[in-house]
């Protein structure tokens, strides 16, 4: 599952526009190249670096940042698939579960 | 011994030439050793080299065919695994530099069971680091450097099982064994003209091999032709109770039997851009296909956030999989700053988005598998294009590529990918069959049909 590394936040962007979270096969048009948010702005970022025992360089930090971005972004945009489900809707969770009811017939 | 076409026939024609006495396993296992550790090392695909073991086995394997002990058709067939899988006391590294020193002292349950079958081992193959968990942007991503396509050594094998793709399209073993989580068998066996797939979620137990994504991680078959990847398959599939989450029973190879009937076959909808070359060799393809009596429709699959669930769950798992390599700084001796930055990145997955992508598989499974009330079998291009460079960065060289990997992988249905032809640029392009949980069966068939009336698969580097 390659994916566009982020030597840059805005080149990130730029880059999963076209080469589409790249190899991740079938990956969704992420159509956001834009001014990339100071690293100390984006969400999440200090709780990511709060969970490291060690300190990031300032590139990796941009890299992380540019990926926290990304996947803090990745279900904004994303039609809801779930409306119209009973809020006693249960879930199973794996592909296993899919599997095993086709497996079984 | 001396036909140089041996290293490359299908690994059920070694059998069947152990079997008959025509070539010994120990004869060929010097071959693929030899080969491995001179053209192996030359494209990269080589993770660690195995040979008293290999030799050790392959002498057990000959003494029992002289005692008249065969233990099924790819007996005495020398083969090598990617480096994800635990091997006794032989170094997995599982490609990351960060796992340099790392020696398991227990088989995988899928090279026990190819032990099991008389299979010989001969070492590991390279792989992406960590399979690429993190995201990666360069062919070089990996302890063992860009692994290089046989059929060009300027381009990459693919990923991230890239030893196993090109060590069996040169020769260099009888078959190999590959992991998918998204794309990972699929891409190097189309990028190297093999016969690869990636089996229903669960029909492989994973029992000894690295964790990336609980939910969707597959073991598979990676061969010459579409028979070898079912009788693999047929030796590594059912339930191991060390993988809770494999499938009950086992599963039995039947070459022939659904192909003698007509299978509905529905073509996905494929924006081929300027591909042009690749939609002539899907169009004649699947002109075999209806030629052999299956019929042919137009298939669509529903439209849900399929990528960005397989995205949310893949970052989530690989960082909690990882965490201590993440926390600890390790992760910074991984090649790729992507995939580091891209494992550390996972931490911040919000376990709402989590439990969404879970849920869009109760949502989109049981609706997205009823296309298969209308078709047996679906088809499309497995990439639009052959493989990339090896040494441009794949934001460069990735775009345009296609795939259908995305609801496949999330919903944990199988894929046969199949050689069909050559790209503009004359390397090699696959033709994906895709069926419904549990319908390896049918997909084997139509692929050992297709290989029956067609040579694509019989090109060689």
């Amino acid at each position: 599952m390659p994916r566009p590394k982020s030597l840059s936040r805005r080149d990130l962007g730029k880059a999963l526009a076209g080469a589409a979270a790249a190899a991740a096969l079938g990956a969704p048009d992420q159509t956001r190249a834009q001014e990339p948010e100071p690293v100390e702005d984006v969400p999440a970022m200090s709780d990511v670096e709060a969970r490291l025992d060690w300190e990031p360089t300032e590139e990796l930090r941009e890299g992380i940042a540019g990926n926290v971005e990304y996947l803090s972004r990745a279900w904004a945009d994303v039609v809801p698939f779930s409306e119209g489900l009973e809020p006693s809707f249960i879930f199973t969770a794996t592909a296993l579960d899919e599997a095993r009811r086709h497996a079984d017939g | 011994m001396a036909d140089p076409d041996l290293r490359y026939k299908p690994a059920s024609e070694l059998g069947r030439m152990i079997r008959g006495g025509q070539v010994s396993s120990t004869e060929l296992t010097r071959m693929y050793l030899d080969a491995l550790d001179s053209e192996g090392r030359r494209l990269n695909c080589l993770a660690e080299l195995a040979p008293e073991r290999a030799l050790a086995e392959a002498a057990r394997a000959d003494a029992e065919v002289a005692a008249g002990t065969v233990r099924g058709p790819l007996h005495g067939v020398p083969y090598g695994v990617k480096d994800l899988l635990a091997t006794d006391g032989i170094p997995t590294r599982w490609g990351s530099p960060a796992h340099a020193d790392q020696v398991f002292d227990y088989d995988a349950g899928v090279v026990d069971r190819l032990g099991a079958a008389g299979c010989v081992l001969l070492g590991k193959l390279s792989m992406i680091e960590l399979a690429g968990g993190g995201g990666y942007n360069t062919c070089a991503a990996s302890i063992d450097g860009p692994c290089l396509n046989p059929y060009d050594t300027s381009r990459w094998a693919g990923g991230s099982s890239s030893g196993p793709g090109a060590a069996t399209a040169a020769g260099l073993v009888g078959f190999s064994i590959g992991t998918e989580t998204w794309g990972s068998i699929l891409v190097p066996s189309s990028f190297c003209n093999l016969s690869g797939m990636r089996p229903t979620y669960g029909r492989v137990p994973r029992h000894g091999a690295m964790a990336l994504s609980w939910t969707m991680d597959k073991i598979g078959p990676m061969c010459r032709s579409a028979e070898d990847c079912g009788l693999v398959l047929q030796a590594i599939a059912g339930h191991d109770s060390r993988d809770p989450s494999s499938l009950p029973g086992g599963w039995r190879f039947v070459p022939e039997a659904p192909a003698t009937d007509r299978l509905r076959i529905g073509v996905l909808p494929t924006d081929f851009g300027d591909a042009e070359t690749v939609k002539g060799h899907v169009e004649r393809a699947v002109a075999e296909l209806q030629a052999m009596d299956h019929t042919l429709g137009e298939a669509a699959l529903p439209d849900y956030p399929y990528a960005t669930a397989n995205m949310t769950l893949i970052h989530a798992d690989g960082a909690a999989a990882f965490e201590k390599l993440i926390r600890s700084g390790e992760v910074r001796k991984l090649v790729d700053p992507q995939q580091q930055a891209g494992l550390i990145a996972g931490l911040a997955v919000p376990a709402v988005d989590y439990i969404k992508a879970m849920q869009l598989r109760s949502v989109a499974g049981p609706h997205a598998v009823r296309v298969f009330e209308t078709f047996d079998v679906l088809a499309a291009p497995t990439l639009l294009k052959g493989a990339i460079p090896a040494a441009r960065p794949m934001s460069e060289t990735w775009e345009g590529m296609g795939g259908n990997g995305g609801p496949n992988n999330l919903l944990g249905w199988p894929s046969l990918t199949v050689p069909m032809g050559s790209d503009d640029e004359g390397l090699p392009v696959g033709l994906e069959l895709v069926g419904p949980p549990g319908g390896e069966t049918a997909l084997l068939a139509l692929g050992v049909q297709l290989q029956g009336a067609t040579d694509w698969h019989l090109r060689r580097p």
